[in-house]
């Protein structure tokens, strides 16, 4: 998504990142892995995560996710190199809730909710393309 | 929009309201799993 920021403020959207994580640890983020060209806020308590409707991954299954994922090789650069950034996943995958879900919501200047995608899984993301289309639907 | 009362923390800056971030604004809000 940070590399198509340019083509949603195309079509006159903000871009705000909801992270279950509180201010101090978002703050510890950005110094790691560099400012971002959008807010990134925190939700601790995952207040929103849940009041909105996402979903927790029961610990078997994501685990066992993560299994099939390591024998197949398709975690493969899910362990950042550069030591900084290999530190702070770490200590996230042992210190955070990696078991909620996350999801996109779009809404329109009067508040009012034009679509959203409540992911299933940690693969089922809503697809960027997707998105794109469905703002450039909005203002047509 | 008034049920999007949660309160969200921003480094370095007081708490906001989901509603009162995307107050006239059209917003993409993305939820993330997890930092890094």
């Amino acid at each position: 998504m940070r590399k198509r920021v340019n083509e949603i403020e195309k079509e006159g959207f903000q871009i705000i990142a909801i992270a279950p994580s509180n201010a101090t640890y978002i703050g510890q983020f950005t110094e790691a892995f560099g400012e971002f060209p959008f807010v990134i806020a925190g939700d601790p308590k995952r207040e929103a995560y849940r009041g909105m409707g996402h979903h927790t991954m029961p610990k078997w299954k994501l685990l066992g996710q993560a299994a099939i994922g390591f024998i197949t090789r398709k975690m493969d650069g899910f362990i950042p190199k550069e030591q900084k950034k290999k530190d702070f996943v770490l200590k996230s995958m042992k210190t955070q809730d990696v078991y909620i879900q996350g999801g996109t919501w779009i809404y329109d200047d009067s508040g009012k909710l034009i679509w959203h995608h409540i992911d299933q899984s940690p693969e089922d993301h809503a697809k960027i393309d997707s998105v794109i289309d469905v703002l450039k639907k909005h203002n047509a | 929009m008034d049920k999007l009362t949660y309160q969200l923390e921003i480094p370095e800056s007081k708490n906001v309201t989901l509603a009162e971030f995307i107050h006239h604004k059209k917003s993409m809000v993305v939820f993330v799993r997890h930092l890094g």
